[in-house]
């Protein structure tokens, strides 16, 4: 490893807090192109299902 | 060959074909940008001017690489779904207009943090700068557009029109560190080869570029596979996919 101990990979010299922060919005980037489409697909479905059901009832 | 193109441009093929890629393409993705996270941010030396807050250069790289192709590629799908009438190019043109919205954002958000500590300054109007924040517009633009104009193939028309009006926009930035005295630093890499970075830095690079394009495609085709439902949802087969 390039740094020292676990104190010195979080502080970064000073350059910790722009490192890290970079890297969590592009994690929080990662999860919302990720999920949202696989969020977005569970509610069609259960909307397209209710729909389905209630078109074979009437 | 081709027929196997043919076949794939079907939305019902497309469908049943990715279902089989999502895993294999999730794991590759994941094991990509864990093993370059990691090696970017433990294992990759510092750069001797900029210091540690070089590790920004792992995500930022990529992402403006990505959010360029992403454009490049969503203007030849909407020429490809213009001249031969391809409905699947036409909804993965559309899928990937907010993915590389969000990669835009990545690019000049994680930039700016990086401008910090490097030049002094959040932001600075310069032209790679700015011509990127075009290209977030544009893609704000041509969303605008799908969600604005009620009849489909009206919208897609006119975002086709934006997209290719546009194109003139990524050469401008390709270029512009060239053709302006710019506050960004002149290109990394270059198409001829050159590079003007380390070795021990450019492997974990390398590694993260493949995880983000794993990840673009993973994503646009979760997008894409959602964009199918919802227009086939009145066909018998997505009525099949969806009992």
């Amino acid at each position: 490893m390039y740094f020292e101990n676990l104190s010195e990979l979080l502080t970064m010299q000073g350059h910790g807090a722009f490192v890290w922060s970079a890297y969590g919005i592009a994690l929080m980037v990662f999860i919302i192109n990720i999920a949202s489409p696989i969020i977005k697909r569970k509610f069609f479905i259960k909307n397209r299902k209710k729909y389905q059901n209630h078109e074979s009832k009437t | 060959m081709w027929q196997w193109f043919h076949r794939l441009a079907s939305p019902r093929e497309f469908y049943s074909l990715t279902q089989k890629w999502l895993p294999w393409l999730s794991v590759l993705a994941c094991l990509l940008l864990v093993t370059g996270v990691v090696w970017g941010l433990a294992f990759a030396p510092a750069d001797y001017k900029q210091g540690n807050s070089f590790r920004i250069f792992y995500i930022h790289v990529p992402s403006a690489v990505l959010a360029q192709a992403c454009y490049v590629s969503m203007a030849i799908l909407s020429a490809v779904a213009l001249i031969w009438r391809i409905k699947l190019a036409a909804m993965m043109a559309k899928s990937a207009a907010p993915l590389g919205a969000w990669l835009t954002f990545l690019a000049l958000v994680t930039g700016s943090i990086w401008g910090k500590p490097t030049w002094g300054t959040w932001w600075f109007w310069d032209a790679r700068l700015t011509s990127m924040l075009i290209l977030l517009f544009l893609y704000l633009g041509v969303i605008a557009l799908y969600n604005a104009i009620q009849n489909q193939t009206q919208a897609e028309k006119s975002a086709a029109i934006l997209t290719f009006v546009g194109l003139i926009n990524i050469p401008i930035i390709k270029f512009s560190v060239e053709w302006w005295n710019t506050l960004h630093q002149k290109a990394t890499f270059k198409l001829t080869g050159e590079f003007t970075i380390s070795q021990d830095m450019l492997t974990p690079f390398w590694v993260m570029l493949a995880g983000f394009v794993c990840f673009f495609i993973l994503a646009l085709l979760l997008r894409t596979r959602l964009e199918i439902l919802q227009r086939e949802q009145k066909t018998s087969w997505v009525q099949g996919v969806l009992k």
